[in-house]
Parts: C-alpha cells; structure tokens; sequence
C-alpha cells in the first residue's frame, strides 16, 4: 500500500498526499459522527487528469477510492468505510465560466454552494439549490447528493439545476454527460449520476442552470401555538394554490436552543412553533400572496405574523432557521439528524406520532424541517457515550422511519442513503427493485471500487434495532 | 414479423390478436399482445424472455416515427389496454396512472379539481407510458423528468420493480426514473407513473408578438420571452402556426403568459407597452403544438429537434434557413424544430454533417424526429456521442440481456 500511495505522490506531489494518522483524523466522518472509516491516505488533486489517473492506480491494485467535498453529508457518503484512497475535490474550486446571456455557470466541484450565488448575484442570477450547509458545502458533493435546501418547493433540488458533468469513470475513463443547453438524447445518464452518491464516477466540472434573482421577496414568519397546526397551515396554503418559494417550520424545542445560540432572532420562546413563508416573484403578486398567507395562517390558529421589514430581518429569521442544526450542539453532545418524506396531508398526524415514539424511549427530539416538501428532520439530541440511550436512539429513527414508509413517504429526501439508512432500503424497495438499481451499478463500476459500503444493504432484510447490528458499536470517543 | 397464431403457446391467447399491419421503419407489425393489468404484462414479457421472442412496445403510436430502426420485433406490446387512475391524491397534487391512459383523460380529471397536468405532448390522445418513454413535451411544460415521482416498471424478464416514489422529494436509492424516461422501451416498459401537478393558474392570456427578423428582433424575441409570468413562447414566420401568412423578414412571437391574476395583468401591459402585442384566441396553442410533431410536406420529410443555448438561436436558425429548413422555436428554453422536404437535399451526408456542427457549436444537441428510411439507415437519429457508445450498450445489454425490448431504436443503434 505504501507504493501505492507513493504512486499517487507522483501525480499530485508529496504535499497534496495526506497519511499520517493526525492528519486522517479529520477524514474518519463526515457531518454525520456515528460511523466512521479511516482512509489509507487522502490525495488532494487539482485536475481532472489527476483524479483519472489516480482511479486507475487504485482500479489495478483493487484499492477502493471515495469521492468526497466539504464532508459536510449527513448520511456518512464521503468517509472511507472500508478504507481506501480519499479523494478530496477541495482544491478544485474554480468557477470557470459564467455566461449571462444563457444563464449558466462551468464550475469546478470544490467551489463552495453559496459561493457561486455570490459571484453571479450582480448580474440578477443565483444558483437555486441551497441546502443549510451551502456556507461550506461544495458543489461536487451537492451533485452526488441531490442535495435540495429551503428553496426546493419552488426551485426544485440539484437535478433540476445540472446541464453538463464531466465526470472520472471508475474504469479512470473522462467522459462528458449532457450539454450547455440542457435536454438530453439518448439515455439519460446526466439524471442518473445526481444522486448517486459518488458511486458511479466522480464529478470533475459541473455546468449548471443559474435563475433570475426574484423582483420581490417577502419573508413572513407565523408563531403558532402548537407544530400540528402549523402543519396544518402548510396545507391549507398549497391548496389555496399558492407556491410559496419555502415553507419551514421549527418546533419549540429547536426555537429554544436557537434564542439560546448566536443564531437568536427574537422567536418567542413559548412559541408551540413557527412556520418561515418565503414568497418571491413579481411585487405586486408577492404582496397578494403575503396577505393571503397571512389570512390563512391566521385561520389555522397562528398567534400573529411578522413580516421581515428588511433584508437585515430577512436574513435574522433565516439565520435561525438554518443555524438551528448548530444550535441544537447546547442540548447534548451528539445529534442524530433524521431525514424522511412524507405525503404532505399526512404531516400533522405523523408529527403527533413521532412526538409520541419520543416520549415512548425517552430521547431528546426536535423537529426542524422543509414542511412544504413534506421532508422531515426529526433531530435526536443524545450522548454517545451512553450505550443504552444509544440503543433507544436507533430504535426511535427506525420507527420513526417505518411510521413515514408506512404513511406512503421515503427513508430520506436529501440527505441520501450512505452508511447510515442502507440497512432501510429494505423498507421502500423491494429484493427486485434493488436489484434492478444495483444493475446500474454493474453498468459503471462492476468492480464495486468506487465508494464501496454505501447506498446498497448488507442483509437481506431490515436488521434489528442494535448499535452492533448496524455498525455503530466502532463509535469512537467512547 | 408474426401472427398471433404462432405465438399462442406463449402468449394467453385472450391479450393477443391480429391487427392491421402497422411499419415501422420498413419492420411490419401483425400480432399484438394488449395487456390490461402489470401482472399480465409481467407474464407476457417474461414468456417472451423466454422463448427469445422481441417486442416493439407502442401506447398510441405518436412517437413511432422518432427512432432508429427497428432490427428485429416478432410482436407489438400495446400499453392501450393497461389504462385508468389508480389514485388522485387532490390534497397533495399528486396522482398515480397507468402508462395507456390517454393524457386528454388525465387532464381533464385534474383540471376539475383545480389543478394542471404539466404534461402537454403532440399527437392523438398520447398516452402517458409512450409520452414518458418517449420524453415526449409540448409548448407549455418542457421535458417530463421535472414531474414524474415514480414508476412502475416491468423490465425484460417480466420482472416488477418501481423506482422513486409519491412525494416531491426523494434521494431514496438510484434515480433511475432518468434513464427510463426517454429510453423509449428500450431497457425496461413502464407500467405505471406517479406525477407531481401543479396549481392551475388563477390568470392566463395569449399575446402575439411582432418583431424584425433580425439580431435585433431575436434578441428582444428572448427578451420577451423572459418575462417572469411567460409559459408558452413560440417564435416562427414560416410555419402555418398562424392563419395570416407572414412576411419573410418578419416573425413572430406567440406567448402564453399564466399565474397569479395582478403577475399576469403587469407582464401583459409592460409587454403590449414595449413591443408590437395584441392578446389572440388561445387555440392558437393547440396549432402550435400539433405543428411541432409534424411538418410539412410527405410523412418522409427531414424534421429535426435541435437544443441550443438562447443566444445561439439565431445563427442557428439562418443557418437551416441556407440549408432550406422551416424553422420555429421556444426561445426561452432553446428549442428549434427545423424541417424541409428532403428531395431538396443535394446531399444528406453534408446536410448532416453540418447540423452536428451547428448543434455542438451552439451548445447543444439534436434528434432528428423524422427522416426517409434511407437516412435513418445511415446516421443514428439520436447522433449519439461516440464517448458514450460504450456505456450506452452496457446498459442496454444489461438490462435487456437478451435484446428483446425496441431491439436497434435507440442511440447508438442498441
């Protein structure tokens, strides 16, 4: 293994090659803590040759390889479970073209989400997709993870926003995917590389859409007094045939550490919850459509609404929406963030219940999630150094996850499969269906090289809820 | 070719019959398996795995006319007879069909309860499996991967899978709803589809818009087109979109403009205040699409669908105009339909030759939707990327191990 990593020092220079155990330490996970994998080395490359040639050296000594970004994931995609090369895109961030007249941007994998919006904001465009993370999270993992973020209600998530990908096959091969003007002919791969976790290649130049900054944006923020009817106003808004640009809600728990947090924006703290409404477009529909928001939320029980008065304000509520994740650090030290779907009429009823297999184990819960998706985030606050809360913590998410299956909703809507929910495939797909998917892996990378150990499950069915079973028992720190 | 005598010892008798003979690019089709639930069209396929018997898979024959040619098909796989709604969720504006229901009867059940289908194809009552196998779109709502949740597939051994789901947000394993909409048959049959609706607009009008048929008038054309309420944009002068015929060195601009009742109101005065625009009668959209499936001339005319980038429209289009092409297009999405009779052709190689350069300078890519069997014979309709050639086969090969689904149509001849 040592000639292998000296090999990929030859490519990319001794000082782009980490191996030595202090410096893999920042490789054992990604933004999810509860599975780790340490990497033989990690390569820092800077072009695309270098990553082909990389893969090939790893394809011929059977070594897997694992694409990784900012390793801000939540689903533990980009760490090394079964070790390997890391190879990390963070110095491939060049936005190479923004072309105006056609809306659309070439950027390099490692440039940061937010920062590309920043950069085409004075030409009246943005990059849609926004995940909370889009402070530090790249583009390159925002393509492996169909990541979507606040706005996708009305934007869509990252596959709707990607034109054109090159990309390093697992055979080391460069091949281009879609074009400039978007469309497809022929399969569609481009479609099915979004999302696919870094398994079937790596993402070296990204082409995507950028959209018209809107004229007007009103951000409204409803204090109701209880979750279940915030949710209901969720509802009753879509119905009324508004699409609102996002639709958030926070339950008490999650308002609480976020006033307690440098993310405070002035929520009332015996708030039941609070639904964050973004409406953009023209001025003079926004305004409409705010005072019918407003009308509706007020039915549905809200105490009162504010409006942001400023982009100041705007960005405070917002601030605490997307710093709640952060803020949740002061309530315990470790936090399981959840991530499931559900049918959107279904949302007051499956929030009562997951409130109710809470107080059934006894765990620390807080619903932080995108309400208008129907994309849940139940985050379990909890001490890993427990093995028993531990215990109690996977057997809540488990039921939690079956109650959103069961109610016609998906194990994740964002966040992916990864290490974390491969054993709960099993609860959406069937042996056939994940067979047929796993064709598609055989297509690019029979070799199974290319971030082995995620997406696909190890047992044939869903396996008990104990930390051993599903791997956790390698937590560190313990 | 083969009867449904022959194939009664594999096929329950009760799904297959003789029909009229129906060719497709020169391969006539006689016997036809009709499934009516997924479980018989399971059956079917995987009796036709089997035995080594291929099928060409048809919902209402809209699009036979896209693709390359058939090498081999014992049989037609009708979808007409697997039809109706399996569930129409009205609250959360979703709904859940089978692939041979017509897309008219869909439309007209959301429509009543308030919401729109964003699937708009050609054609006679297409139904929904041959429209998403097809990828098939219309003026209004663009290609349909933006809107299908879920599908239901049988794949070449007559095995049931689904992927994706029923919500509008779902990275739960592999997408592979991408590769199957628009693999039209080829590596799977889609049985069933959940689809994403979509509020149906409290407002709408139809403008038509005059402009110079210059750089100038292609610009402010996409200009126009860019307003935020605009669904429909459709510029031609060519074409008999309109009832009056045009000048040569004018077009026009037919725009839909829908969404919130003042949005509509504002972009309708800015619009009829900074351009030449009066509101017409809204069938001018159904000319339009039923224009954008066919063309003029004999049914062995040349039409071909280019993506390009906005910008290069209008090179793109005086180029075809020099090679003899009809043109028209959406300009805000970079659509061109291009067509001509192709007697006129002095020479298809370099007619060819010079649309794959067009489409890759603009930035884009093509298909040619209709071509004299003599043409399809030589070049791959969808001008596939040699770059991909290999993993297109794969797929292919794998998923269809033994060739038996729309055997030779799709890119790369697979």
């Amino acid at each position: 293994m040592k000639e292998l990593v000296n090999k990929i020092e030859t490519i990319v220079g001794p000082e782009n090659v980490l191996a030595n155990d202090s410096d893999l330490l920042a490789y054992e996970f990604d933004g999810l803590t509860l599975f780790s994998g340490c990497p033989l080395a990690v390569a820092l490359p800077k072009t695309t040759k270098e990553i082909s040639s990389i893969v090939r050296l790893c394809r011929e000594a059977s070594v897997p390889f694992v694409p990784r970004g900012a390793g801000t994931g939540l689903s533990g995609g980009a760490v090394a479970i079964e070790g390997g090369i890391v190879i990390e895109c963070q110095r491939m961030n060049q936005i190479l073209k923004i072309d105006e007249a056609d809306r659309y941007a070439v950027v390099q994998p490692g440039v940061v989400n937010a920062e590309l919006s920043d950069a085409v904001g004075h030409l009246g465009l943005f990059y849609a997709p926004d995940p909370s993370s889009q402070q530090a999270c790249t583009i390159g993992g925002n393509v492996a993870e169909n990541s979507g973020g606040p706005h996708t209600l009305k934007y869509g998530t990252t596959t709707n926003h990607v034109l054109e990908l090159e990309l390093v096959l697992p055979d080391g091969e460069i091949v281009r995917l879609g074009c400039p003007a978007g469309g497809s002919v022929g399969f569609d791969f481009l479609g099915a590389m979004v999302g696919s976790e870094g398994t079937l290649g790596i993402v070296t130049e990204v082409t995507v859409r950028l959209t018209p900054l809107p004229e007007k944006i009103e951000t409204l923020l409803g204090v109701f007094p209880d979750i279940v009817s915030a949710c209901r106003a969720v509802g009753e808004i879509l119905r009324s045939g508004l699409t609102p640009a996002s639709l958030e809600i926070s339950d008490q728990r999650t308002i609480r550490a976020v006033e307690s947090s440098v993310y405070a924006a002035g929520i009332p703290t015996d708030a039941g919850a609070v639904l964050l409404i973004e409406l953009d477009g023209l001025k003079e529909a926004v305004e409409r459509q705010a005072d019918r928001v407003s009308e509706i939320a007020m039915g549905c029980g809200a105490s009162r609404i504010e409006v942001a008065k400023d982009e100041a304000e705007r960005q405070r509520f917002w601030r605490a929406r997307k710093g709640a994740f952060g803020a949740m650090g002061r309530l315990a030290p470790d936090l399981f963030v959840h991530d499931a779907v559900v049918p959107r009429k279904h949302l007051p009823e499956i929030l009562r219940k997951i409130c109710e297999i809470a107080d059934h184990y006894g765990i620390t819960l807080s619903n932080v999630f995108h309400a208008g998706d129907g994309n849940l985030h139940p985050n379990i606050s909890f001490d890993r150094r427990d093995p028993e809360e531990l215990k109690r913590v996977i057997a809540a998410g488990e039921e939690i996850l079956r109650l959103c299956v069961d109610a016609g909703g998906v194990i994740t809507g964002e966040h992916g499969i990864g290490v974390e929910k491969k054993e709960y495939l099993h609860l959406v797909f069937s042996e056939s269906d994940l067979a047929t998917m796993s064709l598609l892996r055989d297509v690019f990378d029979p070799g199974r090289v290319c971030n082995p150990g995620k997406i696909f499950p190890t047992t044939r069915f869903c396996t008990e809820a104990n930390p051993k079973a599903r791997g956790y028992d390698r937590v560190p720190f313990s | 070719m083969r009867r449904s005598a022959e194939l009664q010892k594999f096929i329950d008798p009760s799904h297959l019959e003789d029909k009229e003979t129906l060719t497709v690019d020169g391969l006539p089709l006689i016997a036809v398996a009709s499934p009516s639930t997924m479980e018989e069209l399971s059956r079917i396929l995987q009796s036709l795995f089997e035995n080594d018997l291929s099928v060409l898979v048809t919902g209402n024959g809209n699009r036979l006319h896209v693709g390359n040619p058939p090498t081999r098909a014992d049989l037609r796989l009708s979808t007409l007879d697997l039809k109706g709604i399996l569930e129409f969720d009205q609250e959360d504006g979703v709904i859940e069909v089978l692939a041979g229901t017509p897309l008219p009867q869909v439309r007209n059940l959301v429509n009543s309860e308030g919401w729109e289908l964003p699937l708009d194809p050609p054609g006679n009552a297409p139904t929904l499996g041959g429209s998403l196998a097809s990828a098939a779109f219309g003026p209004r709502f663009g290609h349909p991967r933006d809107f299908v949740l879920g599908l239901g597939m049988v794949m070449a051994d007559g095995t049931q899978t689904k992927c994706g789901g029923r919500v509008i947000k779902n990275v739960t394993g592999y997408d592979l709803m991408k590769l199957y909409l628009g693999s039209y048959g080829s590596i799977g049959v889609i049985g069933s589809a959940w689809l994403r609706l979509l509020p149906y607009p409290e407002s709408k009008k139809v403008l038509k818009v005059s402009f110079q048929k210059d750089d100038e008038g292609f610009k402010d054309s996409l200009k126009a087109s860019r307003y935020t309420s605009v669904r429909v944009a459709c510029l031609t002068n060519s074409y008999p979109i309109l009832e009056a015929s045009l000048g040569s060195d004018s077009m026009n601009l037919i725009l839909e403009i829908a969404g919130d009742e003042k949005a509509v109101e504002r972009d309708f005065n800015e619009l009829t205040n900074a351009y030449r625009a009066d509101e017409i009668d809204d069938d001018v959209l159904l000319r339009i699409r039923s224009n954008q499936n066919s063309s003029p001339g004999a049914s062995d005319s040349l039409a071909i669908h280019f993506r390009v980038l906005p910008s290069k429209l209008p090179v793109v289009w005086s180029s075809l105009n020099k090679l003899g092409f009809s043109c028209f297009s959406y300009p805000n999405r970079g659509d061109l339909f291009a067509s001509l009779d192709p007697n006129q052709l002095t020479s298809d190689t370099e007619t060819l030759v010079a649309v794959r350069t067009l489409a890759s300078d603009s930035g884009g890519s093509f298909v040619l939707e209709r071509a004299p069997l003599r043409m399809k014979r030589e070049f791959d309709v969808f001008g596939t990327d040699p770059s991909l050639s290999e993993i297109t086969s794969s797929l292919k090969e794998t998923f269809d191990p033994r060739g038996i689904l729309n055997v030779g149509r799709v890119s790369g001849r697979n």
